[in-house]
């Protein structure tokens, strides 16, 4: 039925695109690839000066930050071209005609060259240009148009290495000579102007560059005119300069268009370091201060190192610049890349695994130099007040200040200096951002954190978010386009939780710094930028919690349950705000996590009592585990070895977390009866090993499991059980203390050593390699409950079952106990 | 009894010719081609005449080179040919594609595919703009090692399986090391190999050899190997000359801009001896500063009709390619035709 499967493309569809673009999104999470524009924290955002004219040349790693040009060449033409009419030629339509035509118009236009006969394809009767050029008044222009659409497919190559059409020389060469001609005879200087151009264009397609530059000396470099069309020609001469072995002359007249012409400003950038000179050679040929200026600006955006060169020159040669402000932004930037990202992100709430870069210390110390270097330049460009917006220094003394730290007051005093002036919005915004930084940093030092102080600023960052969100525009054209319109939202993602959590954390208030953290996973474009359940009914078996993950590893119990109060009584505005970033889907995920804290701590009424709260219903088969069917088991399985793990057997039950509580409060029971205390004690033992990372239920108190992990030092309050498996070892010698049988003894005291031998710190590639591994391999063969084997249990049944088991225990007994490097033929058993 | 002695005579004369015959070897056939390796084909008199008196049915067209671009990732065309003007008529194109062999030392299957179709691509083109319908023959030029031996065949292979190749022969150029080992060097899959009879030598040692061609360096290599080489090998001789630079003893180039007068200019150079000359002043004009020495070296009749003997012994089919490097009336011009047909026929 047609509608039916109308529906059902819908769905397929939508359900597509749905995926696709979550796949990116876990892509760009994933994915190894930096985001061009999100790659490093920044506080100081790169558009606060010159957007519009340099946002092309902010810093980046790719070799611009925008390919698209300041201004639009196509426009600038036409707006030539309208007032060259008068009136009456619309803007657009000339841009149609003579950028934007589609083939078949193009080549019936170029072939039929009758037009004034009425020729124009329907699609462009209403073509104002069009119908201007081929009304009979404007015959000369419509002469210079048909010559131009003439030679277009000809001059207009695309640089396709693989294209084995050469490019033909021969017709651009006699195309040029006659533009040249034609300009030579026309009459109005407009078109006179346009058909030199073109005349040195097609010259210089056609490899005479000795000839187009000879046209542009005689006929358009003294030609008295404002159109821009002598920019392009400008260009083209620095490129025919450059081919013909000046390149110092050439570099020097691309830094004239990359200063005049902003609808070439990239294009003469990029050809400006094809030409590898040195900027004080380039410098010698300038003849004023502002084209020196210009020359410094187009090197210090090439420069990714730290550097005030490039600044002080173009700031002495000509302070008013709007390139230097770029500059300097650039400059705070590098620092932010090479000092602050790191330096922020090694505390514990950063990225875990950072890796510290071993010359880390000597580049931090040349990082702070430059520091305090760009510091006292701000100021001076403050105090000199010839730059536009003055204020721009003050604002980035005070920001570098913040950045170095150690200052109390320092930042906000330099602050005050411009309270009260009238700034642009964007250098408003940046203020208020960096004294939100500033006064958290002040909290730092203080007892007490103001929280009604912090409130309006906090409020202000979260308004400031969602009105980027609202203004940004979809971005199709570049893969990381989202990044570049967020730059409030990754700030406040990173303030959240690379600043104000670490002062709450300072101050041992885990609650709030576990609510800062959330929030800054909220922030738009993040991963987990809404919350999602746990309980999922659409999946095939569960989800994730989706808390961050320094709540799975860090809270305790108690934090979670006043997490609970608090967003349940919260009274203060600032609790408020504080704890309505937990949304009702995150309550189930808290639940959860209260549960697992006091599986944790051994509380399992209490944990029992938290998993209640949640409605396993909605879940596939009522499990609370967040593993696959084939991971989840039975965690009262005893196994002698670790693999190959037993998961469940007939019979015995998949244990999620609530029964896992309930079978242990069970065992807790019958442990009080003498009879069955031993066994009882046994089995708890055995659950506990098995919820660690060595058994096959260890996501009963993990969220995640890493091979990294394995013996692995403490790092979470759970990893007693988790890493070092201290309170199953207890357990097993308490079953082995309240029994009388010897076997049995034996089998504890064996379990017994594989939980001490747990409590060995392992090294890093542990099992993958197959070198030595010193202290590690003595450790291992001189395990303590070795001795107390072979002294108590030699005799037992289960002592040879402990040999046959476990070879590191016959290396004990063999007297094999200095690791594996003396006895290089020994066969290792896995 | 005067007409019996002369029948005997008849007889034993006839019976001596008959025993003479068989150690007289056929005579083979020589086809004569040239290579064409400059990047503007232009129509010119002497190279034709060439062409025409040595009845050359085949011209052997350098296309491109095949290099890595600037980003040191993508393979792409360098220093395509354009066609001034078309081919004579008389001549077929045999399309030649120089693969530099660091392109193939980081290329995976899928982008050896690629190459493979492309290559075939801009060849087909630029046959069309030599004038030509169609060739018969596509020469790939690489000098291979072991390590890009596999993506090298597995290369060969691609353009052989192209539809555009169909029902046409594939040839590779075979560089005299590669013919001695084949072992480890392989054979290539393709129907015939053109062995390079020059740049045997090592350009880069300082020293009097001629490292263009050097009978003693050759005869290390083939001997038996070319008589055994699994399919047919074409021959290539050199008649180009040039100059190698070395300053302090070290190399630093072949001078494309010294001729051999300019050698025997006393004011510019001295000679030293054999084939060695010494710069008596710095000469910018030629990239050299005073005290640089210029080892020239170059062919001489003598040498190739040496060559030639020595590969006639070697080659047992019927008919030997030789292809001469390279067209250029510069370089031909000082071998007449005289000189090659004492060549050719010392091939036969």
């Amino acid at each position: 039925m047609a509608t039916t499967t109308w529906r059902r493309l819908i769905i397929y569809c939508v359900s597509f695109i749905s995926i696709f673009i979550i796949g990116i999104a876990v892509d760009l999470a994933c994915s190894g690839e930096d985001d061009p524009y999100d790659y490093y924290v920044s506080f100081f955002h790169n558009n606060v000066q010159g957007e519009h004219n340099y946002g092309a040349f902010y810093l980046s790693y790719n070799y611009v930050f925008s390919e698209t040009e300041p201004e639009s060449e196509p426009e600038i033409n036409s707006k030539e071209w309208a007032a060259y009419f008068g009136h009456g030629v619309k803007e657009a339509d000339i841009t149609r005609a003579m950028y934007r035509l589609k083939k078949q118009d193009d080549s019936v236009m170029v072939r039929d060259k009758l037009i004034a006969f009425g020729k124009i394809p329907d699609s462009l009767k209403n073509n104002s240009f069009l119908t201007s050029i081929t009304s009979g008044k404007y015959d000369a222009a419509l002469k210079y148009y048909l010559f131009a659409k003439g030679i277009e497919r000809t001059a207009n190559t695309i640089y396709y290495r693989w294209d084995p059409t050469p490019v033909d020389t021969v017709r651009l060469r006699s195309a040029g000579l006659e533009a040249l001609q034609l300009g030579k005879t026309e009459q109005g200087d407009f078109l006179k102007l346009r058909y030199f151009y073109q005349a040195e264009r097609l010259l210089h397609f056609s490899k005479d560059y000795k000839k187009a530059m000879a046209v542009y000396d005689e006929y358009i470099g003294n030609f008295k005119s404002n159109s821009h069309i002598k920019g392009w020609a400008l260009s083209l001469k620095a490129g025919e300069v450059r081919r013909l072995g000046d390149s110092v002359k050439a570099a020097y007249l691309f830094s004239k268009v990359f200063a005049l012409y902003p609808e070439r400003r990239i294009q003469a950038y990029k050809n400006y370091n094809f030409c590898k000179v040195s900027a004080e050679e380039v410098a010698k040929l300038a003849v004023n201060d502002r084209e020196r200026a210009f020359i410094y600006t187009i090197d210090g955006f090439s420069n990714p190192e730290l550097t005030m060169a490039n600044l002080e020159h173009v700031y002495n040669f000509d302070p008013k610049s709007e390139a230097a402000g770029v500059l300097l932004t650039r400059e705070i930037n590098k620092l932010e890349e090479k000092y602050l990202t790191t330096k922020l992100n090694e505390k514990l709430t950063g990225n875990f695994n950072y890796y510290k870069d071993k010359y880390a210390d000597s580049l931090n110390k040349v990082s702070i130099a430059h520091l305090q270097l760009l510091r006292k330049f701000c100021i001076k460009l403050s105090a000199d007040n010839k730059y536009p917006e003055p204020a721009l220094g003050i604002m980035a003394a005070a920001y570098l200040t913040w950045m170095e730290g150690g200052h109390r007051d320092e930042g906000i005093n330099l602050l005050n200096k411009i309270n009260g002036q009238h700034l642009s919005y964007k250098l408003n915004d940046q203020v208020q951002l960096v004294k939100l930084l500033l006064s958290t940093q002040k909290f730092e030092s203080l007892s007490e954190i103001d929280e009604a102080q912090l409130l309006p600023a906090l409020q202000w960052l979260d308004e400031r978010v969602k009105k980027e969100a609202r203004q940004a525009k979809p971005h199709y054209q570049y893969y990381y386009g989202a990044s570049d319109q967020s730059k409030f939202a990754a700030s406040s993602r990173d303030f959240y939780n690379l600043v104000l959590s670490e002062v709450y954390l300072k101050k041992h208030d885990t609650v709030k710094a576990a609510l800062c953290i959330l929030k800054s996973r909220r922030q738009v474009n993040t991963e987990f930028s809404i919350a999602t359940s746990a309980i999922d009914s659409s999946q095939q078996h569960a989800v994730w919690n989706a808390l961050p993950d320094f709540w799975k590893h860090y809270l305790s119990s108690t934090t979670i349950n006043q997490l609970l109060a608090l967003q349940k009584n919260a009274a203060a505005p600032y609790d408020k705000f504080l704890v309505s970033i937990l949304a009702n889907d995150d309550i189930n995920d808290l639940y959860d996590l209260l549960g697992t804290a006091y599986l944790r701590e051994h509380s399992y009424s209490q944990a029992v009592n938290a998993f209640k709260k949640i409605s396993l219903g909605k879940l596939p088969k009522n499990q609370l585990a967040y593993v696959g069917p084939d991971a989840i088991g039975d965690p009262f399985i005893n196994q002698l070895s670790d693999y190959p793990k037993i998961f469940t057997r007939k019979n015995s039950p998949a244990y999620d977390k609530p029964l896992f509580a309930r079978r242990m409060i069970a065992l807790q029971k019958q442990a009080a009866n003498p009879q069955m205390a031993a066994s009882a004690y046994f089995q708890m033992a055995t659950g506990l090993y098995n919820a660690s990372h060595y058994g096959n239920a260890y996501y009963l108190i993990s969220y995640d499991w890493s091979s990294a992990d394995y013996g692995r030092e403490s790092r979470y309050s759970y990893d007693a059980d988790y890493v070092k498996t201290k309170s199953a070892e207890q357990y097993y010698l308490k079953a082995r203390a309240l029994s009388n049988n010897p076997e049995f003894k034996a089998k504890c005291t064996f379990m017994a050593a594989k939980c001490a031998q747990k409590q060995i710190i392992a090294p890093d590639d542990v099992g993958w390699s197959q070198r030595e591994y010193g202290a590690y391999d003595q450790a291992v063969r001189r395990n303590p409950f070795f001795t107390d084997l072979r002294k108590n249990y030699s005799t037992t049944a289960f002592y040879k079952t402990a040999m046959h088991e476990c070879s590191y225990f016959r290396d004990f007994l063999a007297g094999r106990t200095k690791g594996k490097a003396s006895y290089p033929n020994v066969r290792r058993e896995e | 009894m005067k007409n019996r002695n002369v029948h005997i005579f008849l007889i034993l004369v006839l019976l001596y010719l008959v025993s003479v015959l068989p150690s007289c070897h056929h005579p083979k056939t020589v086809n004569t081609s040239f290579y064409y390796w400059k990047t503007v084909y232009k129509s010119n008199q002497t190279e034709q005449g060439y062409l025409h008196h040595f009845k050359v049915h085949k011209l052997y067209v350098r296309i491109m080179d095949v290099n890595m671009d600037d980003d040191g990732a993508t393979p792409v065309p360098v220093s395509p040919i354009t066609f001034k003007d078309k081919l004579p008529d008389s001549v077929q194109i045999v399309p030649v594609v120089f693969i530099v062999n660091d392109v193939l030392k980081s290329m995976k299957k899928d982008r050896l595919d690629d190459l493979a179709g492309k290559l075939v691509n801009f060849v087909a083109a630029k046959v069309d703009q030599a004038g030509k319908t169609k060739f018969n023959e596509l020469q790939v030029d690489c000098d291979w090692t072991a390590t890009t031996r596999n993506a090298y065949f597995y290369l060969l292979n691609k353009i052989k399986q192209n539809p555009t190749l169909k029902n046409k022969t594939i040839s590779a150029t075979l560089r005299l090391h590669q013919l001695k080992s084949q072992q480890k060097m392989g054979v290539p899959p393709v129907n015939r190999v053109m062995l390079m009879c020059y740049n045997m030598g090592n350009l880069r040692k300082y020293g009097s050899q001629n490292s263009i061609l050097d009978l003693p360096e050759m005869k290390k290599y083939l001997g038996d190997n070319l008589g055994a080489y699994p399919m047919p090998v074409d021959v290539g001789l050199p008649l180009f000359s040039w100059a190698v630079a070395f300053r302090d003893k070290e190399y630093i180039g072949i001078s494309k801009r010294i001729k051999f007068v300019d050698l025997n200019n006393k004011n510019q150079f001295i000679f030293i001896g054999n084939n060695i000359y010494k710069a008596a002043e710095d000469l910018p004009e030629f990239g050299l500063q005073k005290a640089d020495e210029v080892r020239w070296e170059a062919v001489s009749v003598p040498d190739l009709e040496a060559a030639a003997g020595y590969l006639s012994s070697l080659i047992k089919t019927d008919t030997t390619n030789v292809i001469y490097f390279h067209l250029d009336e510069a370089v031909i011009k000082p071998f007449g035709y005289n000189d090659l047909e004492k060549v050719n026929n010392l091939l036969r």
